[in-house]
């Protein structure tokens, strides 16, 4: 028992030493933070670019657009053939200088990269929010809240479902339930977006009492409480599909999760002790299991806020997946750096944010014994 | 260890393995796969497929949207298959006569059919074939048991080859549109030709959910095609179809495709893709792991601090961005998942597991031979780490069969090889889902289930007869 104790969580404070070992070790996933944010950052940004290929298919934009411009103005009309080339060739320099096209990709690619580590997003290309802005904030944000009603409500509630579900079948292992669950283990290589299509297909198509997908009916109700109404129900089948997709498979992992737990010697003394199950479910099972589930949970929520792309597509739900989608497919340069940028740098935060909890938890990190592994 | 007795060992797991019923179901699903991708690559190899599979000449005969032919005994419905006539065949449904005087050729063909199905005709066009010098006069009616005669189409030829569509001309909408005019006083803007023709003569008879068919009940329909010709060496020959409802094993899709042809052709592709994927990922996967874990120091530190980037960067967005951007080919598609989950998950799973490998005896006597690091990490660590990793491999494979499918979902399919993904898609953009055509997307979901459904029954079996912890559990 005392040797158990020394590995759970200890909350005594620190010493000088330690606080320093603490202070460098904070630092140095900081720092690897923030390159890995800025490495995914610049691959997207090079991917996105082609490496400096879209800036030949910009330009021979412009010069079409101005070309068109000069032809049809009646300012120009009295010129010569001659001068309007002249004019166009001016016009194209400036509008290529204003538009910073003459500085070399690799430069501009660098400064596109600082813009984006600084969340200085810019403006979108093609494609503009519903309240008419181009701003690749506003667009972002306007999605974000679809995507979490919608992923994250699925993320949370497969979480809590799977959690609960495998600690009570690692309580009862061998049962008929526990058996059939953990046969019926193979239905999550179904993913979610296909579980749609056939989900789609029974209660959409078949039985037709679920909408087909889309945010609301058309026309939407008025009343505000009708509309949320009409939301989730727009909501139910997407997240069921999602839920259905990766019960099986989360819960028999739950299960082993738990198992493996309470087969420590510390259980068997507990329950030999005649501890009440919650007791030693609380402290003995899932106490010591806490980083590992508090680390699923976090990177699953960060993981729903970038959407589904297949999902939302197949449900056509306007969340980030096909913003981003829809970005990609018009090369709308700005918003997927944009997305992957915020995606990248939450992904960071929320991993900095569990290392540290977990520094502060495990004394090994405090003296030094190994650090970050 | 690893080597004992490796024979004998694999047919234990073999015994093993089939002693699940859940892994024999898999089995047998995979080896009717495998045998159909044989029977998909001998009967229609791939330079045939691609170039058959976007030719719509190829397809002009099968009806659009026509359901699978077991349909009607399934349901009990008697719906009509393709009625064909070939003028240039021997058939006692056509009657020819010509008739020659001075210098004009009259000809007249007869076609005589009874129709006695449940459901209306999709379509009628005909192939016109003549041989002549100067443009001849084509006239085409329809004759109704009920003694009604409609003009189909009129005109003069000026090609020895002519397609016509009969069904749903100009000429033929406006003659329905006369005659629904003259019976019943009213005026039709955009008739539906096929049921007015083979509907029995009442109000509504121009809409499909009022309108009855008119069976033929021993008196038949007739379409008469008569051709004046300017000279005396003529010949005229037709080849009219009456498009059915109904046509092959599995129906077809809106461009009169055969639908078999994509479920047969998807098994080879879902399997190629999947397997070879998986192999090589979790290759990819063990070796650098292993290299991780053998070599440690700098080497292993740097490959965690890639793994961990790695980790950032949005698998999709990235792959479909390469698909959208550069070229979208299955080859292309192939070698950036390669790339992009070089550093996955995997590699952290191999790395523990090597780890405990490297402190086994055999690997302290390799080295003690004076093996070469890379020597110790191909020949011994892989090769240890293997046989625990099978299970992962094969689970892991419905994975890839489903990102492909997802891709070809998002329309980033391989533009010429026909795919279970690429027909869901193409389903679903012409609201197979809304318009209940079931046959259409049905038949590739079923078998992306099943495929998925029994490499992972293989997989989970497997893994509780390698890792005999998890059976205890």
């Amino acid at each position: 028992m005392k040797k158990q104790d020394a590995r759970l969580p200890s909350f005594s404070g620190f010493s000088k030493g330690e606080f320093n070992r603490f202070f460098v070790y904070v630092v140095k996933r900081l720092i690897a933070v923030l390159i890995s944010v800025t490495i995914t950052c610049y691959l997207t940004i090079l991917i996105a670019e082609m490496g400096g290929y879209v800036d030949t298919v910009v330009i021979s934009q412009l010069k079409d657009e101005i070309r068109n411009m000069v032809r049809t103005s009646p300012e120009f009309a009295s010129l010569s053939p001659q001068q309007q080339e002249e004019i166009i060739a001016i016009k194209l320099n400036v509008t290529i200088k204003e538009r910073g096209l003459d500085t070399p990709f690799y430069i501009r690619s660098l400064i596109y990269l600082r813009n984006a580590l600084t969340l200085e997003l810019g403006r979108a290309n093609i494609l503009v929010s519903d309240s008419g802005s181009r701003r690749v904030q506003a667009i972002i944000f306007e999605r974000l809240p679809y995507t979490i009603l919608l992923f994250t409500t699925a993320t949370i509630l497969g979480f809590v479902i799977n959690l609960l579900f495998g600690l009570y079948l690692s309580r009862n292992r061998g049962s008929l339930i526990d058996r059939i669950m953990v046969g019926l283990t193979f239905l999550s290589s179904i993913p979610g977006w296909f579980y749609g299509i056939i989900f789609i297909m029974i209660f959409a198509m078949y039985l037709g009492v679920l909408p087909y997908g889309g945010l609301v009916s058309i026309p939407p109700p008025r009343d505000p409480l009708l509309y949320a109404l009409d939301v989730l129900k727009h909501a139910i089948l997407p997240i069921f599909s999602w839920l259905f997709a990766g019960l099986w498979l989360g819960v028999y992992a739950n299960r082993n999760f738990f198992l493996i737990f309470s087969t420590h010697n510390y259980v068997t003394v507990a329950d030999a002790k005649g501890l009440p199950e919650r007791r030693i479910l609380s402290r003995y099972i899932i106490k010591p299991a806490l980083p590992t589930i508090l680390t699923n949970l976090s990177l699953g929520i960060i993981g729903s806020w970038m959407g589904a792309m297949v999902t939302e597509s197949v449900f056509n739900w306007p969340g980030i997946g096909s913003l981003t989608y829809k970005a990609i497919s018009l090369k709308d340069t700005p918003i997927i750096v944009g997305t992957t940028v915020i995606y990248a740098y939450l992904l960071g935060l929320t991993m900095l944010i569990l290392d540290l909890i977990y520094s502060v938890l495990d004394p090994r990190i405090k003296t030094g014994l190994s650090g970050g592994y | 260890m690893p080597r004992t007795n490796s024979a004998s060992r694999r047919f234990a797991v073999f015994r093993d393995l089939f002693s699940y019923k859940s892994a024999i179901t898999g089995f047998i699903i995979i080896i009717l796969v495998s045998i159909l991708s044989v029977y998909a690559i001998i009967v229609y190899p791939p330079s045939v497929v691609t170039r058959v599979w976007s030719d719509p000449e190829y397809w002009r005969d099968k009806p659009v949207l026509a359901l699978p032919t077991w349909y009607s005994s399934l349901t009990g419905l008697n719906l009509p298959p393709n009625i064909v006539f070939d003028t240039r065949e021997q058939d006692n449904r056509i009657l020819k006569y010509t008739v020659s005087l001075n210098e004009y050729t009259e000809h007249e063909i007869t076609l005589t059919f009874n129709y006695d199905y449940d459901a209306f005709p999709s379509e009628i066009n005909a192939y016109v074939y003549a041989k002549f010098k100067t443009n001849p006069l084509i006239t085409i009616t329809f004759i109704r048991p009920d003694g009604r005669e409609i003009k189909l189409w009129s005109g003069t030829l000026n090609q020895n080859e002519t397609f016509i569509i009969l069904s749903n001309s100009p000429i033929t909408k406006k003659n329905v549109q006369e005659y629904y005019l003259n019976t019943f006083g009213e005026y039709i803007y955009d008739p539906n030709t096929e049921i007015i023709l083979f509907a029995v003569e009442k109000r509504g008879m121009d809409k499909p959910d009022t309108a009855e068919v008119l069976k033929s009940m021993g008196k038949s329909y007739r379409i008469k095609i008569r051709g004046t010709f300017f000279e005396k060496d003529s010949e005229l020959n037709v080849r009219l179809i009456i498009y059915g409802r109904v046509w092959g094993i599995l129906g077809t899709d809106d461009r009169r495709r055969d639908l078999l042809i994509p479920l047969i052709w998807g098994a080879p592709v879902a399997l190629s893709f999947g397997i070879s994927l998986s192999v090589i990922i979790s290759l990819l996967h063990m070796f650098l792991g292993s290299i991780s874990a053998w070599f440690g120091g700098k080497a292993d530190f740097i490959l965690q601090k890639i793994t961990e980037i790695y980790m950032t960067v949005p698998f999709l967005s990235v792959l479909v961005m390469i698909a959208m951007f550069y070229k979208i080919s299955i080859e292309v598609v192939f070698v950036s998942v390669i790339i992009l989950s070089l550093f996955g998950g995997g590699v952290k799973s191999s790395r523990a597991l090597a780890l405990q490998i490297k402190q086994q005896p055999f690997i302290e006597a390799a080295k003690v031979y004076g093996a070469s690091g890379l020597r110790i990490v191909v020949r011994y660590i892989i090769y240890a780490m293997a046989p625990t990793l099978v299970p992962g491999i094969i689970s892991s494979i419905p994975g890839f069969v489903f990102l492909e499918a997802a891709l070809a979902y998002l329309g980033l399919g391989d533009p010429v090889l026909p795919t279970w993904g690429k027909t869901i898609n193409e389903a679903n953009s012409a609201g197979a889902l809304y318009h209940f055509y079931w046959w259409w997307i049905l038949p590739p979901v079923l078998m992306l289930i099943s495929i998925s459904l029994a490499f992972s029954l293989m997989g989970y079996a497997l893994d509780k007869i390698v890792n005999p912890k998890l059976r205890e559990l």
